[in-house]
């Protein structure tokens, strides 16, 4: 699973008041390097919850990232190549994904994220 | 160009399968390039009105093509509505590398000429030429183009010519004078001389014929385009790694994909994923696909039903991949017979990006996602809809337990029925809430054949596009529907859709809720008796019923005659048992 995913995940409990960003435990992940899309990568980043973005930097160890963003980034060339990387070169293979407030846990593993309910959760 | 003498007019030969999707993927891609198709003049070539007769063969002076009342747009469209065949259209356009981008993407293009003559007939297209040739030739003679190759290709729509006959039609064109070589293995200039018989009574003239036929041909200048065979060939199912028995046809799906216009950059979500049979088309035009599905066992592997030299073949190029380079094939078998093949190995070996997959009910969708507007910008599906494969969605009706918190991490939660409607109108809703505005949805839906529109869903922020039919069986067929967000999603409009699910539910409906009692009936195991039900026979069937019930008539009359005078309770038994039979 790739971080941008994981920036649009949510906790499905219900009655959970916001449910994200979810928190993220990594347990064995994969880097594969590809080539950039810088239009790509301006086009996503207003749709993006920068919480998110700064939850899954810190599990994966990156630092770096501003507090928050403003337009100003988008000509960066080193701050969009950081976003490729972050949110599309990293694949999560096994891991957890962690409600902020429920604290209900998603496995992850090899790569699929398992977010389906208990029956009596539903 | 000297070419423009006549025009710059295309001729656009269609390939002869999927007709039902023929214009709408064609008018998808023009748009993908920024076209209008209201705005491109395009010509009638017969009168649409007599097309089955030649005579009515409406010519065009291409001299002075601007004389066409219509566009690609109409002639398109009235051809659907009227359920006319038309193998070849004929269009004027300026930017020609613009046509072959369109080619090389489209899966139903055959070819497309630069047109240098049409007429109604042979003889009259070798003059037309001739009358053009030194202007058509102008260019072609300068210096700088003198060492281009050439060749003249005659090909027969409708008619197979035999290589003599070729040469003797090829040689009324000797005034074409390219000074270049002729090569017959990709040219540099490629003319094509069409000759096409697939106007109606054409088929039954004579062989004489063959030596000037006398139906609409056309000599045109091939655009070098490669078309999307050598992408259907890799991605053909038949080698694919991994499979199930739902996976899609792969031209259908990059059919799909060109309807809606997906193009590299956009975010594309499948909540059907399965075996990913969409995806691979989806991440092969660079569009980034995250799938979801609530069966782990399709997701993981389990639902397998590739071929065994395949998978071999698969695992081989996985282990090439994880530098594990071995020259014994044995070994790698050994080796590889315990690695898994999953949805994800169709990727690795098409070395395509693979998607991002969650393990989910896509009934609960919204409470999946964080509210978000416009992060999807496609959706392309096929959903489950009960006649191979049923759906499920999570939960149980009857729970009255709860699972407790130590329990969670290996509980297998329950699943229950989800009936095909609230598949369908949860799909709606779901799209409505994450596409982008004036972003589209196609999903695929089965039919029976007196479908019309009112027999689809219908959602307050979407509006229907496209419809594209396939035969499945003489009983029933399956339709691609294109929709697009044309409102955002908001509180009223949720209301409104929730007040019409309730009432497809409850059976109120007269629409998309009686689609699948209709399917039911259609495909009962006694309707195909059903005349009512079954509208497709073919010519070949429809030959036995009638002999059948002529035979029961003259049986009838027979016995009738020969039984009546004499025995009346035994007429009324023949009768009886003659209706039965």
């Amino acid at each position: 699973m790739r971080l941008l995913t994981h920036n649009s995940l949510k906790c499905p409990v219900k009655g959970v008041a916001k449910g994200y960003p979810l928190q993220l435990t990594i347990v064995d992940m994969e880097v594969d390097e590809t080539e950039v899309k810088p239009d790509f990568i301006r086009g996503i980043l207003p749709s993006l919850e920068w919480e998110g973005v700064l939850v899954a930097a810190a599990a994966v160890g990156f630092d770096g990232l501003p507090e928050s963003w403003d337009t100003s980034l988008l000509d960066d060339r080193d701050f969009i190549l950081a976003m490729h990387r972050l949110l599309i070169d990293i694949h999560i293979v096994e891991g957890v994904l962690t409600c902020p407030e429920t604290g209900r846990t998603f496995p992850i593993k090899g790569g699929i994220v398992d977010m389906v309910l208990p029956e009596s959760d539903v | 160009m000297s070419e423009s003498v006549v025009g710059q007019l295309y001729v656009l030969q269609f390939l002869d399968d999927w007709v039902d999707f023929r214009y709408a993927e064609f008018l998808a891609l023009l748009k993908l390039e920024g076209f209008q198709p209201e705005l491109l003049t395009a010509y009638v070539i017969h009168d649409p009105n007599g097309l089955a007769d030649p005579s009515a063969y409406v010519p065009i002076d291409l001299r002075n093509p601007s004389a066409s009342p219509h566009t690609v747009a109409s002639i398109l469209s009235y051809l659907r509505h009227n359920k006319i065949v038309q193998h070849f259209l004929i269009f004027s356009f300026s930017d020609e590398a613009a046509l072959v981008r369109i080619a090389n993407r489209a899966v139903l293009v055959k070819n497309i000429y630069r047109l240098w003559g049409h007429e109604a007939s042979f003889p009259a297209l070798v003059d037309a030429v001739r009358h053009n040739s030194a202007e058509l030739m102008e260019s072609y003679l300068q210096p700088e183009n003198s060492h281009l190759s050439w060749s003249v290709e005659v090909v027969g729509f409708g008619r197979s010519f035999t290589m003599p006959e070729k040469q003797v039609l090829r040689t009324h064109f000797s005034f074409l004078q390219f000074p270049g070589p002729v090569s017959l293995r990709s040219p540099d200039i490629e003319m094509c001389l069409l000759c096409d018989y697939s106007a109606g009574s054409s088929y039954t003239k004579s062989k004489e014929d063959n030596a000037a036929p006398s139906v609409p041909c056309y000599l045109g200048r091939r655009l070098p385009t490669v078309g999307m065979r050598d992408v259907l060939k890799k991605y053909s199912l038949k080698t694919r790694p991994y499979l199930g028995p739902t996976s899609l046809d792969d031209a259908l799906t990059f059919i799909l994909a060109n309807m809606v216009g997906c193009k590299s950059g956009m975010v594309s979500y499948e909540p059907f994923v399965g075996t990913g049979s969409i995806v691979v088309a989806l991440a092969h035009l660079g569009v980034f696909c995250v799938g979801s599905d609530i069966d782990p066992r399709v997701l993981r592997g389990e639902m397998y039903a590739g071929q065994e030299d395949t998978v071999i073949q698969a695992k081989k190029k996985r282990q090439q991949q994880y530098k594990e380079l071995k020259q014994n094939v044995h070994a790698l078998i050994k080796e590889g017979s315990n690695m898994p093949v999953d949805i994800c190995t169709n990727f690795r070996t098409y070395d395509l990006p693979t998607p991002d997959l969650v393990r989910m009910d896509a009934h609960l969708f919204g409470r999946h996602f964080r509210p978000m507007d416009n992060f999807f910008d496609v959706i392309v599906t096929d959903p489950p809809y009960g006649i191979r494969a049923g759906a499920r969605k999570s939960g149980r009706r009857d729970c009255d337990y709860q699972i407790p918190a130590d329990r969670r991490h290996d509980h297998i939660p329950s699943t229950q029925t989800y009936p095909v409607e609230e598949v369908m109108l949860d799909l709606l809703d779901n799209a409505a809430r994450s596409l982008v505005l004036g972003g589209p949805l196609v999903y695929l839906i089965p039919t029976t054949y007196d479908f019309t529109e009112q027999d689809l869903p219908r959602h307050p922020c979407l509006a229907l596009e496209e419809v594209c039919h396939q035969e499945l069986s003489s009983r029933h067929g399956r339709r691609a529907v294109v929709m697009r967000k044309t409102k955002a999603w908001s509180e009223e409009n949720h209301q409104k859709y929730v007040e019409y699910k309730q009432r497809v539910l409850s059976g109120e409906d007269e629409g998309f809720g009686r689609l699948t009692a209709k399917l039911e009936a259609a495909l009962a195991t006694t309707a195909f008796q059903d005349d009512s039900v079954v509208k497709q026979f073919s010519n070949c069937s429809q030959r036995r019923r009638n002999a059948k019930e002529r035979r029961m008539e003259a049986a009838k009359a027979c016995r009738s005659e020969s039984t009546t005078a004499s025995n009346p309770s035994a007429a009324a038994a023949a009768a009886a048992g003659g209706e039965g039979a």
